[in-house]
């Protein structure tokens, strides 16, 4: 942060001349929110870093460190010099530290606006600084999306495109036969995906970009950071859903194959600094974004957080450990946007709020198909956690072996299907909608460097993609938006086998040169040579890559990922693993404890999560679109002016 | 919920070398040092480490916590559990512990798993790769498991099943990670608990011993978890996210749930 400025306003200037020298030690603002380069390096030029839409809501929020054992006594925020009209609420947070909040503002006047704040101590002294925003109007014109469908493919670089693509699309002589479902979209976009305090974001800030059009710190959802520990009083931005739900009537659907409460999902609806707060975040999708979202449709996993503690596979808690994550809002934010405060219930039995709101509720596959087309309103809740990957889930339908938690739960849908259920209900309202629907193994799959796992994880999103595609050729004031939030893994296609599966799985099994299963480094006498038999004359660079076949069956899924001369993938951003390049008989196994036999070990760049998982890394990320406003998404953009572009189709319109 | 008296007669997991110790020469102080700090002292006196400078060169493995260090460190020797002190658990696959398939809300422990809730019992498993915010706890997988409490929280691909197994008397002290399935006897219970780490445990085994299921050996007890790199590695980075740590509210301890990717 910046030292504090000089005040603002000529009467406060006189105020602070005939402070005596004893307060030199002056009061100080260290946040303020919206966050923006003005106040932190006193530079206001863009690009600005906080942006809204014109009259979404956002709370204003300062802190302020207070001299030793003053209080800060109240406080009054301006935007262009004008007060603005509200309660300040001032809440003390330890450490002779303020936090100042005016909670739901909005502004309505596009443009670049200069905001302060002004903090009065208790012995007279006054503390300011300011910072800016910019309000973001839309131009009107032509014909207006009424439905906006995001689709994202957590963790889906660029290169998780291409191998589910050379895994489909029968590729040979340098082109590719079909392609996927994605490359039909006729405009292509790139990416920044950085957070607010990180080049590298994780899926909370990566998603909720999308959703808000702005930026936040790596974990938090539809809010700004604050200094306080309580996860659920940070400052709001208002999410899509609920601004459209406002001013245009639209309802919102989430649909996922993660916990429902998982970050991208969240990032749609739910407002915390804790993307892991489970418990709270299932409460606020009812006890808010039903009423004020106009959430219809909640599909994916993460049953567990509907269940009273007492029923087997709960997961609900109390707020008695850090851990804990239910919730009570502040008095101040719940009463200026209008929401119930929440309540500290682990026993609540949130299944039975959304059926008596009107939802029709499915465990499973066949009751979600059983759901009469009559119905709006769909809570689908397929695992207590994350929902299957794909490969576990087709092999299930193909009658082969039951890995994972399949046994427990067998009848779990595929995205296309869950997608088709939530379009029919979603399409009722006349008014649109607003849809998001994640593939988030492609990115849970690729930190465990599961190659097999997230590609076919990338078929059934891309699978999902179609469904949309063909909902939009039908009601062409739709657009549809296919990207992700990040790269996951540094993932790229490196080349082709050299050698046939046989073979391969021969050498899965060898030993290296010194016919010994050896350990790293050499620490007990024996070191990982399987190189000499899995990577030399096995990974096949430039021509000798070929190009693999895969044998697709009706299903839309290969037969099988162990082909003959199949495709070989690097990671760049790589934990440590062993490597025999050949299907994993099961799902998340750690890298460094699977395929150890061919003694064949790669060392992990990425530090942390036990060095043993990829990392998700800094890449610019492919967006394609489709239908309506689409047209709008070329270049290479930052992630939060898909928002914006969205919004300019939504509400002004697009020729 | 049913829990039987702990039979103190089999627990034979206690560190008898450093009991031993701690009772000869260093029980006087027990009363003004952590107990903790004792048995790590009193462990290394008879079990030195690698990361102990007397015992020469620092293995490279320890240090980086690579693959395959806890191979490449054998733990030190312990006596082999006779089968006869297996008789005195029945025995319980993870995977008979809840009914399958899961009913339309919750989960249904099987009659085979509510009969033994409050019993001794022997799970066998892998010990899941990473750290609970809880130092008694490990967690127990039906297969080896990486969980990355950083990368997502509680959003997670553990199984309902998965244990917690608790080895209440020795805060601080664990087993190391290791690729190799284990077998832990304690006493089973059932019933949703709130743990540490905002997770919410349905399935817990008070151990009295963990054993290696390749040699059969004892594997508890070897490392204060301080001095396990392979699963400290696992472990969430405190890191602030908004929180004031001199915030009166501000928990004292770890939150894993502030998931820092």
């Amino acid at each position: 942060m910046k030292p504090t400025t000089a005040l603002l306003f000529p009467a406060l200037a006189g105020l602070a001349a005939s402070v005596p020298s004893a307060a030199l030690a002056a009061p100080s603002v260290t946040r303020l929110n919206p966050p923006s380069a003005l106040f932190t390096f006193n530079d206001p030029n863009p690009p600005f870093i906080a942006r809204f839409a014109t009259g979404q809501k956002f709370d204003l929020q300062a802190t302020v460190q207070a001299d030793a054992g003053k209080v800060i006594t109240g406080g009054q925020f301006y935007v262009d010099n004008n007060a603005v009209a509200g309660t300040v609420t001032v809440t003390p947070i330890g450490g002779d530290k303020f936090s100042l909040a005016l909670r739901a503002y909005a502004n309505t006047k596009p443009g670049v606006h200069t905001f302060s704040v002004v903090a009065t101590q208790d012995d007279g002294t006054q503390a300011s600084d300011e910072g800016n925003f910019e309000v973001v109007g839309f131009k009107p014109g032509g014909k207006k999306a009424k439905n906006i469908i995001y689709l994202i493919g957590d963790g889906m670089g660029i290169a998780h495109r291409t191998a589910a693509r050379i895994v489909t699309g029968n590729v040979k002589q340098g082109k590719a036969e079909s392609g996927l479902a994605i490359d039909s979209l006729p405009t292509t976009g790139i990416l920044m995906t950085h957070s607010l305090n990180s080049i590298v974001t994780d899926s909370a800030p990566g998603a909720a970009c999308y959703s808000t059009g702005n930026k936040s710190n790596n974990n938090q959802e539809g809010v700004f950071p604050d200094d306080t520990a309580d996860k659920w009083d940070n400052p709001r931005v208002e999410h899509m859903g609920s601004y459209l739900a406002r001013t245009q009537g639209k309802v919102l659907g989430i649909v996922t194959n993660a916990d429902v409460e998982d970050a991208t999902p969240a990032s749609f609806a739910v407002h915390t600094q804790d993307r892991g707060a489970g418990t709270g975040i299932c409460d606020m999708y009812f006890d808010e974004a039903v009423t004020k979202a106009n959430l219809r449709v909640l599909m994916g996993g993460g049953r567990r957080w509907f269940l009273p503690k007492l029923i087997p596979g709960s997961g609900r808690v109390n707020s008695t450990t850090a851990g804990g994550a239910d919730y009570t809002l502040p008095a101040d934010l719940a009463a200026a946007w209008g929401v119930p405060v929440g309540a500290v219930d682990e026993n609540r039995d949130l299944i039975a709020d959304f059926v008596k709101a009107g939802f029709s509720y499915a465990p499973d596959a066949t009751t979600l198909m059983s759901i009469p087309a009559a119905e709006d309103r769909i809570l689908g809740l397929f695992h207590t956690g994350n929902m299957d990957i794909a490969m576990d889930k087709i092999a299930e339908r193909r009658g082969d072996a039951a890995v994972g938690s399949v046994p427990t739960f067998p009848d779990q849908p595929m995205l296309d299907e869950m997608t088709d259920k939530a379009l029919a209900a979603l399409s009722k309202n006349r008014n649109g909608f607003v849809l998001m629907i994640e593939g988030a193994s492609i990115d849970k799959q690729a930190h465990n460097m599961d190659t097999e796992r997230w590609v076919l994880d990338t078929v059934e999103f891309d699978r999902a993609v179609g469904r949309c595609i063909e909902f939009m050729k039908s009601n062409p004031d739709t657009l549809v938006i296919v990207t992700a939030d990040h790269e996951c893994a540094g993932i790229n296609i490196i080349g082709g086998s050299r050698i046939t599966n046989a073979d391969l799985v021969a050498r899965s099994q060898e030993k290296g040169a010194d016919g010994v299963e050896g350990v790293v480094n050499g620490a007990a006498g024996t070191s990982t040579d399987g190189q000499t038999r899995l990577r030399n004359n096995v990974v096949g660079i430039y021509e000798a890559a070929g190009f693999p076949q895969y044998d697709i069956t009706t299903d839309g899924y290969p037969t099988t990922m162990d082909v003959d001369y199949k495709m070989i993938i690097g990671y760049a951003g790589n934990g440590d693993r062993y490597e025999d390049w050949l299907t994993n008989p099961l799902p998340n196994v750690a890298g460094n404890a699977r395929d150890k036999a061919g003694d064949y070990f790669i060392a992990g760049q990425a530090a942390g999560g036990g060095n043993s998982t990829a990392v998700h890394t800094a890449s610019d990320i492919p967006l394609s679109a489709g239908g309506r406003g689409s047209a709008a998404f070329t270049g290479v953009m930052d992630n939060t002016e898909v928002f914006f572009r969205a919004m300019q189709a939504a509400i002004g319109g697009a020729k | 919920m049913r829990r039987a008296a702990r039979p103190v007669e089999t627990r034979l997991v206690r560190p008898t070398a450093t009991i031993r110790v701690m009772s000869t020469s260093l029980a006087p102080l027990i009363s003004f040092v952590p107990l903790a700090v004792l048995a790590a002292v009193a462990w290394k006196a008879v079990h030195p480490t690698p990361l102990d400078p007397s015992a020469g060169p620092v293995s490279v493995a320890e240090v980086s916590g690579a693959a395959g260090e806890d191979e490449s460190v054998p733990p030190p020797a312990a006596p082999a559990v006779s089968d006869d002190v297996r008789a005195g658990y029945a025995e319980l696959q993870m995977d008979s512990i809840f009914v399958k398939p899961a009913g339309p809300r919750g989960l249904e422990y099987t009659v085979e798993a509510s009969a033994l809730d409050g019993a001794r019992v022997r799970l066998r498993g892998w010990m899941v790769r990473h750290l609970h915010d809880d130092p008694r706890i490990f967690l127990l997988n039906t297969q080896p498991m990486v969980l990355h409490m950083s990368e997502y929280g509680l959003a997670d691909d553990l199984p309902p099943s998965a244990a917690h197994v608790i080895l209440e008397d020795r805060p601080g002290w664990a087993p190391v990670w290791t690729p190799r399935p284990l077998e832990v006897c304690g006493v089973l219970e059932l019933g949703p608990r709130q743990e540490r780490d905002g997770r919410v445990s349905h399935v817990r085994l008070l151990a009295d011993q963990v054993i290696d299921s390749g040699s059969g050996a004892r594997a508890d007890i070897v490392k204060p978890i301080g001095l396990q790199p392979a699963r400290l590695k696992a472990a969430v980075l405190s890191k602030d996210v908004g929180a004031d740590p001199a915030s009166p509210s501000a928990p004292t301890f770890p939150s894993s749930t502030n998931p820092t990717k």
